[in-house]
């Protein structure tokens, strides 16, 4: 029995569950860095010489990796338990980090796109699944918390990713900080660059011929996240058989979507409730993009503020993007899967028709507070979605079904903007003036918010043909 | 064990507020903006 099998991540008595969620939102918060990508794209751009849209195709690639792992993986995540895949995970993203870098520093686009995008990519899909088979059994009581705290800690990544990349990049680039600079720096600013102080000799010296500063920001990156990821890997425990909360008792009479019973991967994808889920994820990424995705321009456009005012708009989306993951998917254990993505597409059709309204009458409060709570819902979409397919496969292989369905995620995240950016430059092509344009991009959204409710409105128990003989499933 | 989840709740919590502090810096210019036109009203 090896350090990294299944049985050796038993959890022995005396062990507390709540444990694990540090241990998903350690893996989740370092994958996240994919949603910060992008302040790598300008100083790569120019450090290659080649367009910002090539450097993009990194993060497009790991997007598609991270949901073609993850479906393809999935039965392996299971079988091998959450230790070993967080660390196959944290070999994947950390070694895509360093391969990353190896490609700035040999001025290679090809390497960049392979590492962090492919290689990378494939950590995502891994560290995305790992711990959601293992939470839900450890939280049969509450699902829906549980797997929205790790999947906030997602939403997180991106908070962190960005700001440290840009802070780290600053350090080691050709100018590096200034004197007056980092007298005049906060707190954290000074801390960081003392913790990083010691290593940007060796490592400027290990990235002669660059100036970006984006090489020893990859290694940088790299190293830490190991060790978050690898800390995680080391306190995830999976319960004994048969575990259940103490004082808790399964209801006699659970909900009509709640089943008692267990599906398997390969018998789940094929059912129609696997694809109604599908299209309800997909639908409410794609919409959520809509606003996410143009969030600082059109606060410009329609508002006419600064850029410094539409940056904030941005930062303060991003905010929400990540709490409503843990606010939204907790509330689902009240009201039940169904009725809380119905509130997700009715309540997010009914605030994008709000839009072109506060444009016309210049309510900027309105807007925002209708954005953010747009958004919010956008963020509980996703984390949200695992205790509604342990809801109907049951919990013994839900991390694998997950895996499938994220897939659902990838195609929105490479479609959604080509889609939504497509209909606003032909509207502003056509003469639409900017402001305007974007009532056309609500309205889509519109369009999409209610074919994910009418997908989500036909989701009915799986049939119990479809269920795993009792001792099978154990 | 309570000493455990001290450290692995904070290991987590600690990068994860800075995270968030550095969103809401970047989002005080939209709260500034809405001060700064309000005062113009």
């Amino acid at each position: 029995m090896s350090f990294l099998s299944r049985e050796a991540t038993i959890a022995q008595p005396g062990f507390s569950r709540w444990l694990v969620p540090p241990a998903a939102v350690a893996v989740h918060m370092c994958i996240g860095q994919v949603y910060g990508f992008s302040v790598f794209n300008k100083p790569l751009g120019a450090e290659l010489g080649v367009p910002v849209s090539s450097i993009n195709m990194a993060y497009q690639i790991a997007l598609i990796m991270l949901g073609l792992s993850a479906a393809v993986l999935g039965k392996w995540v299971e079988r091998s338990g959450p230790r070993k895949a967080m660390v196959a995970s944290c070999a994947c993203f950390c070694g895509g980090l360093v391969l990353a870098a190896l490609g700035v520093k040999l001025k290679m686009l090809w390497l960049i796109l392979f590492g962090y995008g492919f290689v990378g990519g494939i950590g995502m899909g891994l560290g995305y699944i790992s711990p959601v088979s293992t939470l839900v059994k450890w939280f049969p009581d509450r699902p829906g918390m549980a797997t929205g705290m790790a999947i906030m800690g997602f939403g997180g990544g991106a908070l962190i990713g960005s700001p440290l990349g840009q802070e780290l990049m600053k350090s080691f680039s050709a100018g590096g900080y200034s004197a007056l600079e980092i007298s005049e720096a906060t707190i954290d600013q000074k801390l960081l660059f003392l913790v990083i102080r010691p290593f940007v000799a060796p490592l400027n010296a290990l990235a002669q011929g660059t100036i970006s500063g984006a090489m020893q920001t990859l290694i940088v990156m790299a190293t830490l996240y190991s060790g978050f990821m690898l800390f995680g890997a080391f306190i995830v425990r999976v319960p004994t058989a048969g575990w259940k909360p103490a004082g808790w008792k399964p209801k006699e009479h659970e909900k009509r979507l709640v089943t008692t019973a267990n599906v398997s991967v390969d018998v789940a994808w094929r059912t129609p409730q696997f694809w109604l889920l599908w299209v309800v994820l997909c639908m409410n990424v794609s919409a959520g993009i809509g606003v996410l995705g143009r969030a600082a321009d059109m606060c410009q456009d329609m508002f006419g503020v600064s850029a410094a005012i539409g940056a904030g708009f941005a930062g303060l989306l991003s905010l929400f993007n990540m709490g409503g993951r843990f606010v939204w998917s907790s509330i689902s254990d009240h009201t039940g899967r169904k009725a809380i993505y119905c509130v997700y597409f009715i309540l997010g059709a009914a605030l994008y028709a709000l839009l072109p309204w506060t444009e016309l009458t210049q309510n900027k409060p309105l807007f925002v507070a209708a954005t953010a709570i747009i958004i919010s819902m956008y963020g509980a979409g996703f984390a949200t979605i695992p205790a509604y397919l342990r809801d109907l496969f049951g919990a013994h292989q839900v991390g694998a079904i997950h895996g499938r369905l994220i897939t659902a995620w990838s195609v929105a995240a490479v479609i959604g903007p080509g889609l939504i950016n497509g209909q606003y430059d032909r509207r502003v092509a056509n003469g639409v003036p900017k402001a305007e344009a974007y009532n056309g991009t609500f309205y889509l959204m519109i369009s999409l918010l209610v074919i994910g409710l009418i997908a989500n409105l036909l989701v009915r128990p799986v049939h119990a043909r479809h269920h795993l003989r009792s001792d099978l499933a154990a | 064990m309570k000493f455990k989840l001290i450290i692995a709740w904070l290991w987590i919590a600690i990068p994860l507020a800075w995270g968030v502090c550095q969103s809401v810096k970047k989002s005080l210019p939209l709260f500034r903006g809405a001060v700064i036109s309000k005062e113009k009203k």
